[in-house]
């Protein structure tokens, strides 16, 4: 086994686009059904049954390449959110200072029509940041799964759902409900929105999950007594 | 053969991939295999699974990646344990052997140890 020479994929993980990252993790699953269907076929398995096993044995193939992609991807979305934020208050401290200056008959009237309009930017700016998301909201994506609860304690309306590919989940009675780009409480609202003509009372809570694609089976055959 | 699905404690999947790439550098691949073999075939991995903990564990800097040539003259990312990795690897054994000791000692038969 060879290192390629200094190939600078250490540390530059965050500089790599989101179709530069799909085409690694491409790249590596190939790899892994390379080596997977030349070990069945060493095993005796015809060729063409052995990718079909590679394959059945890797799992959601589209699925799994999201999510590694995604695991990339998310914290960068939190930091361009982040810096939005810290531009707008900066924005808005110099908008302050600059009229600051002008009571101190330092700045012509220009520069307060100027500073006027960077603070009217800047708390038009500060608003739609206001409107977003913070970091600390969670923000409901595809592949999430979802475990709605019902404050009455319906069990027709519990249950888990994972946000499906067109960032939609099934509901009981009431059909598919798209919730992607949501944060936990705004789906909160949408979903008992969305079941109130069905229920007398119902006020559902929603506890957003990462993908747990961390599938492990215990084969008991092993275990003397299990 | 028979098998049940099991659910297992959150985090033990990376705890197994760090144990076994404190052995040396590996790819995806040879990691499920690995993982395998050691259990003597008790944990069968859903292979795929692996690749996304993988690369939760390269974001946090635990695993370093890189792309070398592999056994089947295809390109292909190695993950190799960074000195954090090593680091939490040890404290993850730790908390292992905590609770699995814990556990061990609410199994044991009534009055083993105890008054």
């Amino acid at each position: 086994m060879s290192w390629l020479p200094s190939s600078g994929l250490f540390g530059r993980s965050e500089t790599r686009s989101e179709s530069e990252l799909a085409a690694e993790v491409r790249a590596e699953i190939e790899h892994h059904l390379a080596c997977k269907t030349r070990e069945l076929i060493e095993q005796g398995v015809a060729p063409e049954d052995a990718v079909v096993e590679a394959l059945r044995r890797f799992g959601d193939v589209a699925g799994i390449e999201r999510a590694c992609v995604r695991v990339h991807t998310r914290e960068r979305i939190m930091l361009q959110r982040v810096h939005l934020a810290f531009t707008g208050i900066l924005l808005v401290a110099l908008g302050w200072l600059a009229q600051a200056n002008h009571r101190a008959g330092i700045v012509a009237a220009e520069a307060e029509k100027a500073a006027h309009d960077m603070k009217v930017n800047a708390l038009h700016m500060l608003g739609q940041i206001a409107a977003r998301p913070t970091s600390k909201e969670i923000v409901i994506e595809v592949g999430d799964e979802l475990e709605i609860l019902d404050r009455y304690g319906q069990q027709e309306v519990a249950g888990k759902q994972v946000v499906a590919a067109d960032g939609k989940i099934l509901l009981p009675d009431t059909g598919w409900l798209f919730v992607e780009g949501m944060t936990r409480e705004q789906a909160e609202q949408a979903i008992t929105a969305a079941l109130a003509p069905y229920f007398v009372e119902v006020q559902v809570y929603v506890r957003v999950h990462e993908p747990s694609l961390d599938l492990v089976t215990l084969d008991s055959t092993k275990f003397e007594g299990f | 053969m028979t098998s049940e699905r099991l659910e297992i404690l959150r985090g033990t999947l990376d705890l197994l991939i760090l144990k076994v790439l404190a052995a040396g550098q590996a790819h995806g691949y040879t990691v499920v295999r690995r993982i395998q073999e050691r259990s003597q075939g008790a944990l069968l991995l859903e292979e795929g699974t692996l690749y996304p903990a993988l690369h939760r564990l390269e974001r946090r800097g635990w695993v370093e990646a890189e792309w070398g040539s592999s056994e089947v003259n295809r390109r292909a990312k190695f993950y190799r344990l960074s000195r954090p990795g090593r680091r939490e690897l040890a404290a993850r054994e730790r908390d292992w052997e905590a609770m699995s000791s814990a556990i061990a000692r609410v199994l044991a038969p009534a009055g083993e140890g105890g008054a």
